[in-house]
């Protein structure tokens, strides 16, 4: 039997051998934008992709090469590129893999920038995408044209929490010929592995449980390396010509040839991180692996505490409605329970009674909470969506995202649960003061 | 680029270099259920050199057609069909374990084709697990990560890469799995049938070097050591720390051999 190293101790150790002649044992920073070349042939030969070294931290950085090992090595995938953000890292995935007069197939439950960037940027770019319900596979299916590239989802919806049938989806995919990216944020590889299910390339937002600690934005793409970018279409030309056919510099390099199952990263690196340059600092690698170490320890307490959270919510006098994917009535219960055993994430969605006023009146009143624009902290999280994270999205594109006006997000963190259930308490008695004084 | 050989289409990386007349050539023959994409660090940095560089993928192996081919005899017979239909009259051969059998069989049938042999982690008899063959015949998949986890050392099983953000066990995989289904189990039982490779070694009159592996667990450098000692004009190298799979695993000190042994042989020819 094969035997790799697990994830705790990938989490602490993949992608960093200390060096021979100081021996660090933390990832040093290597906080330098070049590199001395040793002579003028290895320079040449870095440009030209010929051997592995870093020569502008633009493209590459040790530090930074660090922590894409390491979550290369979590998730499974043949190669990672970091980026400076969650955001970059879609940009840079969809822009390596349309061009003008491409499509994009993507489920509708998505992060609201997400859907900006497919909806309302890219055309400007000339690349459509067909929104479709992530439940809905016939649709999904019926929306694949001959021009689609990829197919775009998130394995829990944010804020919705829809959870997707990512296996089904999968299959679909793979039937039509063309590969599925997928934004697993809320997930991280300790509660579910979506290259293992169909997926073949995935994206985080690095900002959010991985760093864990809420100070460092990142982001990363991870190449699965398990699709076949060789592909023709109906016309005989290559489906992705970014990958399959001669690249504009590096003497006409075709990266699918050269590089196989990390041509896509390849392309990245040489083009996204060339011509863009949304690359991550080595001081946020730094920080983003601190996080990462502690980060399947952190993934069990987050559950624990969601658990618990979610028994005090349901039923609680002022509030309306839970929505949690382990709850029974969640529509993809049995959907979360199949493919996240392990947990369907720390982030709950719940209404208050009394509407938005009670809803800020509970916001504005947590003390151990903190209300702001992130998920994934150590720390409790809430925020209003309808008012923040999603008010540039349409009323109609809230509804198929599954939002409603009287939303609370909650990002559950790792605090004391009794100090927790305190506070919620409190702010929710006066919540209900608010709603009492409206009816 | 692709070539015909016996009908059949072969796919090759030149490095990413077109090959050019004059030039020498230098072929290298990927290990059991490989490809091309064994050497993508040496193919691009010789092609760069001014090498006409052949890292091809075996029939049915990575993009080329065909079933894959049963025995080493055969293999070898294969390799030298190439060369022929890429007009290449005599190349270095540079063989990573299977190929390094390939290799002495291509020097044994045609040694006015083969200029010299770099062998890395390899030996003069492969044997093979006949447990490891029967699990590439029913679950390919399970050899496949048995393979690859016997293939690289320890730092690489860290996920250290001199190729900045790249895991080489899941890369390995990936290379594997894309191979036609009985590429491996055919491979394998072509190592553990081979058993002509000493009496070719001891037949080589061409420069050769070994590269080994101190931490080699598919062939030991102790198997390595006896090839060296069965060749004439032979140098021998251990590189400490690596695991079996050193072209990708220790990229500098390989290339630095490479080119320190070609640059004599191109010394030696200009003398
Ligand atoms: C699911 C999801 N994807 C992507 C992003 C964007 O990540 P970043 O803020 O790191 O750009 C977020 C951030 O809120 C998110 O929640």
């Amino acid at each position: 039997m094969a035997d790799f190293y697990k994830l705790e101790t990938l989490a602490l150790h993949a992608g960093h051998v200390p060096d021979s002649e100081h021996g660090s044992r933390a990832v040093p920073i290597h906080q330098t934008t070049s590199y001395v070349f040793k002579d003028a042939r290895q320079a040449a030969a870095l440009y030209n992709m010929e051997e592995g070294g870093h020569l502008y931290s633009r493209i590459s950085n040790p530090t930074v090469a660090v922590l894409e090992q390491r979550l290369a090595a979590m998730e499974g995938g043949a190669a990672c590129v970091a980026t400076a953000s969650g955001m970059a890292a879609l940009h840079c995935v969809t822009t390596m893999l349309v061009s003008a007069g491409d499509h994009i197939v993507s489920t509708a439950q998505l992060y609201g920038a997400n859907i900006n960037l497919l909806k309302n940027t890219m055309p400007r770019f000339g690349v459509e995408t067909s929104f479709v319900h992530g439940r809905d596979l016939d649709g999904l299916k019926a929306a694949i044209q001959p021009n689609t590239k990829f197919l775009f989802c998130e394995m829990i919806g944010n804020p919705g929490l829809d959870v997707l049938d990512v296996e089904a989806v999968a299959k679909i995919a793979r039937e039509a010929g063309i590969p599925i990216v997928m934004d697993a944020t809320f997930c991280t590889p300790c509660l579910f592995k979506p290259l293992d299910h169909g997926v073949n390339v995935v994206i985080h937002s690095v900002t959010k449980w991985m760093g864990g600690h809420g100070t460092t934005i990142g982001g990363a793409i991870i190449d699965g390396g398990n699709f076949h970018w060789g592909q023709k279409d109906a016309d005989g030309n290559d489906k992705w010509p970014t990958l399959a056919a001669p690249h504009y510099a590096l003497d006409g390099i075709i990266f699918w040839e050269e590089f196989g199952p990390i041509a896509l990263s390849q392309r990245i690196r040489a083009e996204a991180m060339y011509n863009f340059g949304p690359s991550m600092s080595p001081f946020a690698a730094f920080q983003l692996l601190q996080g990462i170490e502690t980060l399947p320890l952190r993934m069990e307490r987050h559950m624990e505490n969601t658990a618990r959270m979610l028994d005090f919510l349901t039923g609680h006098e002022a509030v309306s409605w839970v929505r949690h994917p382990s709850l029974p009535d969640h529509p993809d219960h049995e959907t979360a329970n199949r493919l996240l055993p392990k947990g369907a994430g720390s982030v709950i969605a719940f209404g208050i009674k009394g509407g938005r006023e009670a809803g800020a009146a509970f916001i504005e009143n947590v003390n151990v909470a903190s209300h702001l624009a992130n998920v994934g902290d150590a720390k409790t999280l809430v925020i209003h969506p309808a008012s923040t994270t999603h008010s540039h999205i349409s009323a109609e594109d809230m509804k198929a995202g599954g939002l409603s006006d009287d939303m609370i997000r909650l990002s559950v963190g790792l605090e004391n649960f009794e100090d927790l259930a305190a506070d919620f308490s409190r702010a929710l008695k006066i919540a209900r003061k608010v709603a009492g004084d409206r009816s | 680029m692709k070539i015909g050989v016996d009908g059949n289409e072969v796919h090759l990386s030149t490095g990413g270099r077109t090959h050019e007349a004059g030039r020498p050539f230098v072929m290298f023959l990927h290990g059991s259920g490989f490809d091309r994409h064994s050497w993508p660090l040496q193919s691009r940095a010789l092609a760069y050199d001014g090498y006409n560089v052949i890292a091809a993928d075996m029939p049915g192996h990575g993009l080329s057609a065909g079933a894959p081919l049963a025995g080493i005899e055969t293999q070898a017979e294969w390799a030298l069909k190439l060369l022929d239909a890429l007009g290449a009259p005599q190349a270095v051969l540079v063989g990573h374990s299977q190929g390094g059998l390939i290799a002495l069989e291509m020097a044994k049938k045609a040694p006015q084709r083969v200029r010299a042999i770099v062998f890395i982690g390899s030996a003069a008899a492969i044997p093979v697990n006949p447990q490891l063959i029967e699990q590439a015949e029913n679950d390919r998949f399970a050899a496949y990560a048995n393979m690859v986890d016997w293939a690289y050392g320890p730092d690489a099983h860290m996920h250290e890469n001199t190729w900045p953000g790249a895991s080489h066990i899941h890369y390995a995989l990936q290379v594997m799995s894309m191979s036609d289904p009985l590429a491996l189990s055919t491979d394998l039982k072509s190592c553990a049938a081979y058993s002509g490779g000493e009496e070719a070694a001891r037949g080589l009159k061409c420069p050769v070097m070994c590269i080994l592996a101190s931490q080699d667990k598919m062939t030991p450098a102790k198997a390595g050591k006896a090839l060296a000692g069965l060749i004439a004009d032979c140098e021998m190298h251990v590189i400490a720390g690596s695991g079996h799979t050193l072209p990708t695993e220790r990229p500098r000190e390989v290339n630095a051999l490479l080119r320190a042994f070609l640059s004599r042989l191109d010394a030696q020819a200009a003398a």
